[in-house]
């Protein structure tokens, strides 16, 4: 697990296949050393409001980016954005929704809820992998955060 | 005449008793009358008669003797009867010999010397000529003039007093009729009065009064049947709508909840069959890029064939996705442009075929139509994806698209100089998963014709191709006219 303090990218996701594949496909940009992954909605709010296990987060810093799953356990994806968006201090966070479903109603949803931007998942295994290291270099290197970050 | 026609039942009955009586009594009375006039006047002219003769008698001795006074006098006591105008006497020559009264009435010259005997109907006179004569030899004439007043008079009377009794019983008539007629004629008013209230309320419980057995009893009879029958059957019609509606409600609800049941099952394909092709896909690859360096040739196919086969059935999994939804999406109508369309389209799908080869568009102006812009853009996509795809072992690929109007539909076409297919079997072409060619030749998994056929079939219109193997291959499709809502 990186050194909490420094992540950047927090991923949530259940499926342990998608996670190597992300974090492989963050790895081309050299970004998968400040990725923290969580496996389901509970840990996620857990550790972005620092609580639970997360507790001890001391400066409770935000991520500069979640790369939040739709489909998860305990609590599903979209209701952890909607906790994210009600939370004065972490409304601001930058949120991509990175899913398989391309259903109408969850992309109506998600922006609706607030989310920065929503991703479909390729099936193709090239295109995933130019879909994520887009997405990581973009959050990270190009897009102006909210915060003020070291 | 329709005024008359209008008019109720009972004012119509009522006039014609009131003419009938009124015919009636009028011949009678005209009859009655001119008998009457004419028997008084015979007895006048009788009565003159005898008074001419009588007159005459008593003048023979004056004319005899040829004394005009006494003559005069005996006329003069002709004033006995007023009515007696004038008379006047003539000698044997026809020379008025004694007058009385006046004389331009009765005292005109003979004439001929000769005054005949006879009785005369002047215009306002009675004249009675007779003969004076004395043991048979002829002493000369006398006439009398009557004005007839007395016959006047009593014909005025008469006049008068008959057209008193036919008012009188006019009058009489017309009460009394109305009175018996509204009684007679009640059970007609009452049915009228049931048939109006029932046409006005449709309230079919209303009866007609029994009415006797004549003619109106049984007309009420025969309404009160048809009102049980049709009441009855009221009753009947509206018992099986409820039932009806009840067993559409419940339908509605089965078919809703299938519906839904379906629409999760969709949503579960869609999300959950992926996560594994996306797996398979992604460890292949991780295989392809790491460890390439450790397997040979074959080793590298085998990778390149699973990696294939999981896109290929993602692309199957959207397709049957986009189907399945298909059946249950809602259209929405709005004009398209159809030529601006389809040139989308083709430079899209064009994108995708990036091989160094001809390809030719011929686009000729397009029809403007109503339809569902969105699921038009899967028709052309699908149909423009097929003839570039079957075009792709053509050095130039020769692709038109145009329209046609053919009475109230407009006929969509688009002709390639591709691979055509083979006429028999036409009808496979829009089965899903049906295909004319193996995945070798060309790759597809035959759900896009069946889509198009959907679509078009949803818009209300007709799908055909026509083939021929080698040569190319037409596909058409109608749209109605009026835009195929619903």
């Amino acid at each position: 697990m990186a050194n909490i303090k420094a992540v950047e990218i927090l991923l949530v996701e259940d499926n342990p296949d998608d996670v190597e594949l992300t974090l492989r496909a963050l790895q081309r940009h050299k970004l998968s050393n400040r990725v923290h992954v969580v496996k389901d909605g509970a840990e996620a709010l857990d550790f972005i409001f620092c609580k639970g296990e997360y507790g001890d987060r001391k400066e409770c810093n935000s991520p500069k980016l979640i790369l939040l799953d739709l489909k998860l356990p305990k609590v599903d994806g979209l209701e952890v954005l909607r906790r994210i968006r009600s939370d004065e201090k972490n409304k601001l966070l930058p949120v991509t929704v990175l899913t398989s479903s391309k259903e109408e109603s969850d992309i109506v949803q998600s922006y609706r809820l607030g989310v920065n931007s929503y991703i479909v998942k390729p099936v193709d295994f090239d295109k995933f992998l130019e879909a994520v290291s887009e997405i990581g270099l973009y959050w990270l290197l190009l897009n102006q955060p909210p915060f003020n970050r070291t | 005449m329709t005024a008359l026609r209008d008019l109720s039942i009972v004012k119509k009955l009522n006039l014609l008793l009131i003419l009938t009586s009124c015919l009636a009594i009028s011949i009678s009375c005209v009859v009655f009358l001119s008998l009457s006039f004419f028997s008084r006047r015979a007895s006048l002219v009788g009565e003159l008669s005898a008074l001419a003769d009588i007159t005459g008698n008593n003048c023979q001795a004056a004319l005899a003797f040829n004394i005009r006074e006494d003559a005069e006098q005996v006329l003069n006591s002709l004033s006995a009867k007023p009515s007696l105008v004038a008379a006047c006497i003539y000698d044997g020559r026809g020379k008025v010999f004694a007058a009385y009264g006046d004389r331009a009435t009765a005292c005109q010259e003979g004439g001929q010397g000769k005054v005949r005997e006879g009785t005369y109907f002047r215009k306002d006179y009675l004249e009675v000529s007779r003969r004076i004569s004395l043991h048979d030899a002829p002493l000369g004439n006398i006439r009398l003039a009557d004005d007839m007043r007395g016959l006047r008079s009593s014909l005025r009377h008469s006049i008068l007093a008959m057209s008193a009794v036919l008012l009188l019983v006019l009058a009489a008539a017309s009460l009394l009729g109305y009175y018996l007629l509204k009684r007679v004629l009640r059970p007609v008013l009452d049915l009228t009065g049931k048939a109006r209230t029932i046409a006005r309320d449709g309230n079919y419980a209303v009866r007609a009064e029994a009415a006797g057995s004549d003619e109106f009893g049984l007309l009420a009879a025969a309404f009160n049947q048809m009102l049980s029958k049709i009441e009855f059957q009221s009753a009947e019609l509206e018992e099986d709508r409820l039932n009806l509606a009840a067993r559409v409600a419940e339908r509605t609800k089965e078919l809703e909840a299938a519906n839904r049941e379906l629409d999760a099952f969709g949503y579960s394909v869609s999300h959950d069959l992926r996560a594994p092709l996306r797996s398979i896909n992604g460890f292949a690859g991780v295989l392809r890029d790491d460890y390439s360096d450790k397997l040979d040739e074959n080793g590298r196919r085998v990778l390149q064939r699973i990696a294939a086969n999981a896109k290929k059935m993602d692309q199957l999994i959207s397709d049957l996705l986009a189907f399945s939804h298909l059946g249950r999406q809602e259209l929405n109508f709005a004009p398209v442009d159809m030529k601006e369309l389809v040139a989308e389209v083709f430079g899209e799908i064009r994108g995708l075929f990036p091989e160094k080869r001809g390809i030719e568009l011929v686009l000729a102006d397009l029809c403007r139509v109503n339809a569902d812009a969105a699921l038009l853009r899967q028709v052309w996509s699908n149909l423009i994806s097929n003839a570039l795809k079957f075009t792709g072992e053509k050095k130039t690929a020769v692709i038109k698209i145009g329209c046609e109007t053919e009475g109230n539909e407009f006929k969509f076409y688009i002709r390639d100089n591709g691979a055509g297919f083979d006429m028999r079997y036409s009808d496979k072409l829009f089965g899903v998963f049906q295909r004319l060619h193996s995945g070798q030749e060309f790759e597809g998994n035959g759900v896009g014709l069946a889509l198009v056929q959907r679509i078009i079939q949803r818009h209300k219109g007709r799908v055909w191709a026509e083939g021929e193997t080698g040569k190319g291959a037409v596909f058409y499709f109608t749209l109605p006219k009026g835009g195929g809502n619903g």
